[in-house]
């Protein structure tokens, strides 16, 4: 079975500096990959590369088997961005919102219809925020907001998630429940999900798969055989190593 | 002035239904262009379609024909300077707007200097549409509605997100193009209602004022077209009345709507 996202060689450059040096991994379906690496390491430039966002200066990316600039199904992908580029003053309701999820699907003139109506409900059913349906953004929460865009990249049942620090902006108990609802779309819809964050020892809890990048890869597998890996111990120390295998389920 | 009465005119008539139909698209388009935080780009057009009037006027061609392909080109020109020069928009919008503004000035010297027409233009006279100005005004208004129709939700998408609306598969680029282009297309049709120098404002006011209460993006779009076709009545019923110039009272009128509206949504705090 094909790799539902894999990189070759991958490396991107900004104002002539490398950002990225040849990246490569493949990602398979199901997988729960935890996205992590030291600041300025390049994280939100690789997701976004791998979304198209940012031009690569080398190697290649390949979405559900597709070289990347051949690619059209964004309706299989979902993303959730470090920080949404929306203002608070736009006066779109939580609905509208979603409902922009779906025009992956559709063909100019992209409408939404009653079943489309259906489909905003259930994704908003499934992050239990049904009730802000008719809410401004503006009159959300972080926590909610977040939700609300989460609901967004969910509403065309994406089979791959990939999510930029979704919970850097979130208090510690609306975060832990964020993070369990990403691990119930992994475990009960196969959702694949690639996820960025600081927070090594946390995604240890979630996460089957690793991949620390510092420009380059510096790991990338199982967290059960990055815990016994002893060029990991050299690189983190012992102590580092224990306490971010410690939270590893 | 007996208002009923002058109502019978048809060139009273025609300023009614011209500044009406060129108040909706304003208030439309200028929705997108401030949420986009691209209000000024009217300000730029409208510098440029000064440019274009003059070169009309000194070559003896209808200046608004002469205005429409080279205030759509420059739009175009804001769009690519800002992707490609490492600009901001604004700086964009100023280059292009400079050039426009420098344009007329040395125009309308090369012509004898300013003359009245050329001030019709810059402060218009929305008494002054004719037939051919208003079917103009009506067919346009038409097609960018319908072109605002169709590319309702892509125009949303990139509004609210841009990057997001790219790996929803929208062509942003193509839909940035469509949407200088048929503000370029509002700007030169809007000349008429409030001359070059207010255009900005009837872009921006109705859609501002729309902001403080709408709930929801359709109803910021339809409570912006209100706004705008209100202000457009009442304001040239006020001009009639008061014998005053229709431009600035249509203006002003929006901005005691835009008062009106933000009082409102603090008394709902």
């Amino acid at each position: 079975m094909s790799a539902v996202i894999a990189t070759e060689e991958l490396s991107a450059r900004y104002n002539s500096i490398d950002v990225l040096q040849d990246i490569s991994f493949e990602v398979s379906a199901g997988d729960y990959i935890g996205l992590t690496g030291p600041n300025g390491a390049g994280k939100t430039t690789l997701i976004k590369a791998l979304l198209g966002l940012v031009p690569i200066s080398r190697g290649s990316v390949k979405l559900l088997g597709e070289e990347l600039r051949r690619f059209s199904r964004w309706d299989r992908i979902g993303y959730l961005p470090q920080r949404a580029n929306f203002s608070l003053l736009f006066p779109a309701s939580v609905k509208e919102i979603v409902g922009l999820g779906l025009l992956a699907q559709k063909r100019t003139p992209k409408r939404l219809n009653s079943s489309d109506a259906d489909r905003i409900d259930k994704a908003l059913q499934l992050l239990g925020i049904e009730s802000l349906r008719a809410k401004m953004m503006a009159e959300l929460s972080g926590g909610q907001q977040q939700r609300v865009l989460l609901a967004r990249a969910l509403v065309v049942k994406p089979e791959v998630l990939l999510l930029d620090e979704p919970a850097a902006a979130l208090d510690p108990q609306i975060r832990d429940s964020f993070f369990e609802t990403i691990h119930d779309l992994n475990r009960d819809q196969r959702i694949t999900v690639l996820l960025v964050t600081h927070d090594l020892g946390q995604i240890g809890q979630y996460a089957t798969k690793l991949l620390y990048v510092d420009k380059r890869v510096v790991f990338f597998g199982r967290f059960s055989d990055f815990c016994v890996s002893a060029e990991m111990t050299d690189y983190f120390g012992t102590h580092s190593q224990h306490l971010i295998c410690h939270q590893h389920r | 002035m007996d208002l009923i009465s002058v109502l019978q005119f048809g060139f009273v008539q025609r300023a009614f239904l011209g500044g009406c139909v060129i108040g909706v698209l304003c208030s439309v388009l200028g929705l997108f262009l401030v949420l986009r935080k691209m209000s000024l780009i009217g300000d730029g057009l409208s510098h440029v379609s000064f440019g274009a009037v003059a070169l009309g006027l000194l070559a003896n061609w209808a200046p608004l024909y002469a205005a429409l392909p080279v205030v759509v080109l420059a739009s175009l020109a804001i769009l690519k300077l800002s992707e490609k020069a490492r600009l901001y928009g604004d700086a964009a919008i100023g280059i292009v707007s400079g050039l426009g503004i420098a344009s007329g000035v040395v125009l309308a010297s090369v012509s004898g200097g300013f003359n009245v027409d050329l001030f019709s233009y810059l402060f218009g006279n929305i008494l002054a549409i004719g037939d051919e100005e208003l079917v103009l005004a009506v067919a346009l208004a038409g097609v960018v509605l319908v072109a605002v129709a169709v590319f309702y939700n892509d125009l949303l998408a990139v509004a609210f997100d841009e990057e997001y609306a790219r790996i929803s598969g929208i062509r942003t680029t193509r839909i940035n193009m469509l949407l200088m282009v048929l503000t370029a297309v509002t700007v030169v049709l809007a000349i008429r209602v409030v001359g070059i120098m207010l255009i900005s404002a009837l872009l921006i006011l109705p859609a501002s004022t729309a902001l403080q209460l709408a709930r929801g993006f359709k109803a910021a779009l339809l409570l912006s077209a209100l706004a705008a076709v209100a202000a457009v009545v009442a304001g040239l019923c006020m001009s009639i009345v008061l014998d005053l110039p229709a431009g600035g009272v249509i203006v002003g009128v929006n901005f005691v709507f835009f008062l009106a509206a933000l009082g409102l949504r603090k008394a709902a705090v």
